[in-house]
């Protein structure tokens, strides 16, 4: 026998080191917890490590509390041991103790090794796979939402009465009324912007009074469309992907399902007739301000009176100018609206899903916008 | 707080109120070290208004609330921050997050609040799950779990860093009857091996005779404690007719007890 001194002091516990011949005994004081475990398991470890073989015995007789962090510690006590080679058996573990690991399977803990790597995680070829499928998903789910949503439109055109006028009213404000400030900052700073690269191109050539011209073509035109579609992606798309997607994650639109209520109808029609009805006024007012931007440059920069730069975008912008803007606008309103409520109803998951879902929204919605926009340039073009 | 130390929660003149409503007021209350408590009452007395209140996430309007000595209802966090590493919450719908398996979802608050690291914590990790019968599930996500099952991973996070103080929200309700039957064993035995003190929020009534050992009843009417005491004793002794109903699970005028 040759005892060996206490190796290790803790506040709360207290770790005694025997080894004689064949028998490594640890007997353990005290609290074995979260707190004193990483003291309790270096000494534990190496002297275990010095003992060359034969039996350990892990004396519980003075542990007064044992915690998960404990027994997780002792189990990679007894790991250590095994694959030294060394016996391991717990002595006098108590009532309490023992009804605590009466709780856990210690084999099967034992026999389980690495931490579990996530499952989304697989193979390039696996995730391939995946992706593919999920993509044929996509396309026959929006399929199947554009058809509804048709439908949806088909059925309230039919019966107005059914169409939820009150949420429409409540979207129109917070897809117009509330976005009128910061659309009307971005299309005059854009509108000034404009006006001084105009005036400084322009006047070189001596054809200053062209800036009327000008900025309200290209405003009319284009930029008040697009500044709009891409502000009201941005803050009502995105809006209504995540309502409907928290709607569809808590279930709500599960249960309008199941009372008979179509969720495209219920939840959807609402926002995009809102959309509809706004989004020409918004351009309109882009327009306004926009050119208004460019005037005061002109005004300011060239010589041109206010009344004269009036005249002079008046003349310069035809009414079919405005009407193409508003249909292009009314386009953008459907692509941006329908698909915030589309990625809305796939969302799957929860709040990640959510996101995911907001951010494809927003993304999806400006991409369809410039796309459309160009499509109907060309188409445009090719009618003249 | 000399006379707090037997008392792990001790709860003064408590009135809580959302928005100008009182919910129950002069709500006066001590849970024993060890002890499984219920917070009992019909539907909309205000228990979880109580219980989000003893846990710090709703400010009381008036009174005065300590955990473990803490008094955590002053106007600083810091006893709130003392306290929150000792205890664990079980909410009602597990609340685990989406983004994480469930086995990183109950090593969160090891890898969060201890040192701990590798194998220790993955021991750990696993042990929790096996007492909630969910081995095998640590790669899964929340979204990919029955209810009763994430109700327990949730239970096996709640768990994680063996906290002092347990409060469950609603333990068995969406649970079938086998499973909340197990997991009142499953809460009898933790009690006993850890000497963790539990405060149950529940209407549960198999629940309430197995393993809660004292319990304060709310009241809707009230707007305050109505009966305190066993459940058992309650049940055939309470002088409050309402309190004996709610215990024998008998219908009432009107008011209709669950």
């Amino acid at each position: 026998m040759s005892p060996a001194p206490s190796d290790s002091k803790h506040k709360d516990f207290d770790l005694d080191v025997n080894s004689s011949d064949h028998v490594l005994t640890l007997s353990v004081k005290g609290k074995l917890d979260k707190a004193t475990v990483p003291a309790f398991l270096k000494p534990c470890l190496h002297s275990l490590r010095e003992q060359s073989a034969g039996e350990v015995h892990m004396d519980l007789s003075g542990v007064g509390y044992l915690d998960g962090a404990g027994l997780s510690a002792l189990m990679a006590v007894e790991r250590e041991a095994k694959h030294l080679g060394l016996g391991f058996t717990l002595v006098n573990p108590g009532e309490r103790i023992g009804s605590l690991l009466s709780l856990v399977d210690w084999d099967e803990l034992a026999a389980k090794r690495g931490i579990p790597a996530r499952r989304r995680d697989s193979g390039l070829i696996d995730r391939l796979g995946h992706a593919a499928i999920q993509l044929v998903r996509d396309v026959y789910f929006q399929i199947n939402f554009v058809g509804e949503l048709v439908y949806a439109f088909g059925f309230s055109l039919r019966h107005p009465a059914k169409v939820r006028w009150g949420d429409v009213v409540n979207s129109m404000e917070r897809v117009g009324v509330d976005a009128l400030p910061i659309i009307g900052l971005i299309s005059l700073l854009v509108g000034l912007v404009m006006g001084f690269q105009g005036a400084v191109s322009l006047s070189e050539y001596g054809v200053g009074v062209l800036l009327a011209k000008l900025v309200g073509l290209i405003f009319v035109q284009e930029m008040g469309p697009l500044i709009t579609a891409i502000m009201v992606a941005g803050r009502s798309g995105s809006a209504f992907a995540s309502e409907i997607g928290t709607m569809t994650v808590s279930e709500e639109i599960d249960a309008l399902t199941t009372m008979g209520i179509s969720p495209t109808h219920f939840v959807a029609v609402p926002k995009v007739i809102a959309t509809l009805v706004v989004m020409p006024f918004l351009t309109l007012y882009a327009d306004v301000v926009g050119i208004a931007g460019g005037m005061i440059v002109g005004v300011s920069m060239l010589d041109i009176s206010f009344s004269g730069y009036v005249v002079e975008t008046m003349s310069s912008i035809e009414l079919w100018d405005v009407v193409h803007g508003s249909i292009k606008s009314m386009i953008f309103a459907v692509l941006i609206s329908g698909v915030g409520c589309l990625r809305g109803f796939q969302t799957r998951g929860g709040a990640e899903g959510v996101g995911r879902q907001t951010t494809s929204a927003v993304v999806t919605g400006i991409f369809l916008v410039v796309l459309a926009n160009a499509l109907y340039r060309i188409g445009h073009q090719a009618l003249n | 707080m000399n006379k707090a130390s037997d008392f792990i929660i001790r709860v003064e003149d408590l009135e809580g109120r959302y928005g100008e409503t009182t919910i129950f007021r002069e709500v006066n209350f001590e849970v024993r070290r060890g002890e499984i408590f219920g917070i009992l009452g019909g539907s909309g007395c205000g228990k979880s208004t109580l219980l989000k209140i003893l846990i710090g996430l709703l400010a009381p309007y008036r009174g005065r609330i300590w955990l473990d000595g803490e008094e955590t209802t002053r106007a600083s966090h810091d006893g709130m921050d003392r306290v929150i590493g000792k205890m664990g919450v079980l909410f009602q719908a597990g609340a685990l997050l989406s983004s994480l398996t469930i086995f990183e979802n109950v090593a969160l608050p090891i890898l969060e609040n201890t040192e701990l690291r590798g194998a220790l914590v993955e021991t750990m990790v696993r042990m929790k799950l096996q007492m909630v019968s969910l081995s095998g599930y640590e790669d899964y996500y929340p979204d990919e779990l029955s209810g009763g099952m994430k109700k327990r991973a949730a239970l096996a996070r709640a768990m994680a860093l063996d906290p002092q103080l347990l409060f469950f929200d609603e333990p068995s309700a969406g649970l079938d009857p086998i499973t909340a039957a197990e997991l009142d064993q499953l809460i009898l035995t933790l009690n006993r091996s850890l000497d963790t003190t539990m405060v149950i929020v529940t209407h549960d009534l198999d629940s309430i005779f197995t393993v809660i050992e004292r319990a304060i009843v709310l009241d809707k009417a009230a707007k305050t404690i109505i009966a305190a005491g066993d459940p058992k004793e309650l049940r055939e002794h309470s002088e409050n007719s309402k309190v004996r109903s709610f215990f024998r699970r008998e219908a009432m005028q009107r008011a209709t007890v669950s």
